[in-house]
């Protein structure tokens, strides 16, 4: 009993931190979402919340920040995943790997968004080679499919899966795929019964990060994406720094809702990839 | 079905290393036997089996299943079961699962795999077992597991790695009895690498003894502790206790202890070994019967380690707990004929 309250007392300093930074910053802003506190002429209850689920900017705003976070999370992954299998038979692969994420990484997504608009939007690099060959590309940027938010995300957190998958890939993986070899399993079988399986908590994790990541960052939609519809980060800074007194308390609201939808999506996801895997392996989890 | 195996000539050596791995080894394995490889780490021996497994390329020979080459098959086409020290059991399958690995591969039908799994279970002593996950198992459970996924699919060739060096020495010889009894049933020719002689010899039919990547002696267990083929091999299985230096001719071996009888045929200068066990004491007189005089006596309780001189030659032998044997004694020790042989100095 005693011990247990010195642990308390020993971490207390650590807790209060974190609830008033994050938890009073949440409840702060929670408070102005309800017309509670704050300088705003929002009435007091829910006012703010319904007004900005009103219309179809919501709903449109919605889907294409779903959009963006599923395509940008599976490309990612994939491409993650299959390289690491790819490079890490060598130690000049592995070496490649290393390098090559160490590249990416450390560049804001901000500088990314930049370089992509850069290359990718109509007056870009790439549209000026393909013109000069006499392909007529299609809007790449501020288009319908946010293909350069895609594009900037995936560019960004493949490298990220990367790493991670080939730390997960340095465990007894490799001992459990000679064995699956010796018990006359066909390379692709290895692979669909074996690798993926042990690696899937790995990419499980690295996936949920990613596509919560997505979907709550503003800069990268902000720069490359469209007028309408706005990913719902961008919708929130607009209506938070809008000249409307009533913008704060809507901005925060859909800051919020961000972040209940981002957990709910995680759940779904988490529940969703478990089946998919059990599915594919024919294991139960 | 089984197959024989033959390992004609391999050669290995690793990939920036200056001293080969195998050198010119050769082992023949018949149909449905039982072949341990032993020998200290280092020699080599799980190299081989790797070799056999498909799981290593060697840099020179050939490994002949049932007669065909196999270097160019990968170990998937190889029609093999391996267990490893470690066992190595699929976290993400259940026991049954892991059991019948080898079979989903193949296609098998789901009712021929149930009972294959359920009668493998059985035979490992494992029954009701096959919903459980390998961490809930012991590591002598999960070794057991590993035996029946490895034997699941009724590979031609079964080759274990240590397979028994992880548990305690109670369960080893459990386990010991199990594989010789899994054998019997199974019958898939048996290629088994250890370190441990009373593990080799109590599992095998043949012992091959590997002594720095070569072959120093393939013989049936007993032969190899009558008749060891060189001073490494005694010494490594711990027989180099007597070793008296003389002359060889057809039929005898001249020594400071006399003429011995004696079959062997070497030839010269050589020395005698024969074994602290194989010595027995006694009054008689005849052939081969060497009188000699106790200098110590050091009771083991399951035994007596006696120490004896004759004619200047020092006799470490080993009797009974009950012998009536005191420093000092004068006695008469026979040296059987069958016990004794002879090898290079």
């Amino acid at each position: 009993m005693n011990h247990r309250r010195t642990g308390l007392l020993l971490i207390l300093p650590a807790l209060a931190t974190v609830v008033l930074l994050f938890g009073g910053g949440l409840g702060y802003g929670f408070a102005q979402s309800l017309g509670l506190a704050g300088f705003t002429d929002t009435p007091v209850g829910l006012a703010a919340y319904q007004r900005v689920t009103e219309g179809p900017a919501f709903t449109d705003g919605l889907l294409l920040s779903l959009w963006i976070s599923t395509v940008a999370t599976g490309l990612a992954v994939a491409i993650g995943v299959a390289a690491a299998l790819a490079l890490r038979r060598t130690a000049a692969g592995r070496r490649t790997a290393t390098f090559l994420a160490q590249l990416g990484l450390p560049v804001p997504h901000l500088i990314g968004a930049v370089a992509i608009g850069l290359l990718l939007a109509d007056s870009g690099l790439l549209a000026r080679v393909a013109r000069t060959v006499g392909v007529a590309l299609p809007a790449l940027v501020a288009d319908p499919h946010a293909v350069a938010v895609i594009a900037e995300y995936v560019w960004k957190e493949a490298p990220f899966v990367l790493i991670v998958v080939l730390a997960a890939l340095g465990g007894p993986v490799a001992e459990h795929e000679r064995i699956a070899a010796t018990l006359g399993a066909r390379p692709r079988q290895v692979l669909r019964h074996v690798t993926l399986p042990l690696l899937a908590p790995s990419i499980l994790a690295v996936a949920v990060l990613i596509f919560a990541f997505t979907l709550g960052a503003y800069e990268v939609p902000a720069l490359l994406g469209r007028a309408y519809p706005q990913p719902l980060p961008v919708l929130a800074y607009q209506r938070f720094t809008a000249a409307e007194l009533s913008g704060r308390a809507e901005g925060v609201a859909i800051a919020l809702l961000i972040a209940v939808i981002a957990v709910a999506a995680a759940l779904a996801y988490t529940g969703a990839s478990r089946r998919a895997v059990g599915r594919v392996t024919g294991a139960r989890r | 079905m089984t197959t024989d195996i033959t390992i004609a000539d391999l050669d290995h050596t690793y990939p920036g290393a200056t001293t080969p791995t195998l050198r010119r080894v050769t082992l023949e394995v018949p149909a449905g036997t039982r072949t341990a490889v032993l020998g200290p780490s280092g020699s080599g021996k799980s190299t081989l089996l790797s070799i056999v497994a498909g799981l290593s390329t060697p840099t020179g020979g050939d490994v002949r299943l049932a007669g065909h080459s196999v270097l160019r098959q990968p170990p998937h086409r190889r029609d093999l079961g391996v267990v490893f020290q470690r066992p190595l059991l699929f976290p993400h399958l259940t026991v049954a699962e892991n059991v019948a690995f080898g079979l989903r591969m193949r296609g098998t039908d789901r009712a021929a795999i149930q009972r294959r799994v359920a009668e493998l279970l059985d035979a490992v002593a494992l029954p009701g077992y096959g919903e459980r996950r390998s961490g809930e198992l012991s590591g002598g459970q999960q070794q057991r597991v590993a035996l029946a996924r490895a034997l699941a699919a009724r590979p031609g060739v079964l080759l274990l790695d240590e397979p028994f060096s992880a548990l305690d020495p109670q369960l080893r010889g459990d386990m010991r009895a199990l594989l010789t009894e899994l054998h019997r049933r199974e019958g898939s020719t048996t290629l088994f690498v250890t370190h441990d002689r009373d593990e080799a010899t109590d599992v095998a039919d043949t012992v091959t003894v590997l002594l720095g990547g070569r072959v120093a002696q393939h013989a049936p267990p007993a032969d190899l502790f009558r008749r060891p083929a060189t001073l490494a091999v005694a010494r490594f299985l711990g027989g180099a206790g007597n070793a008296i230096p003389g002359t060889a001719s057809a039929g005898h071996f001249d020594c400071p202890l006399g003429r011995l009888r004696l079959d062997t045929d070497h030839r010269g200068a050589g020395l005698l070994l024969i074994r602290p066990a194989a010595i027995v004491v006694g009054d008689q007189q005849g052939e081969n019967v060497v009188s000699a005089t106790i200098t110590a006596v050091t009771d083991r309780g399951t035994h007596l380690d006696i120490q004896a001189t004759s004619a200047g030659v020092t006799l470490q032998l080993t009797t009974g707990p009950a012998a009536p044997l005191r420093p000092g004694d004068d006695t008469h020790l026979w040296l059987p004929p069958a016990h004794l042989s002879v090898v290079t100095p």
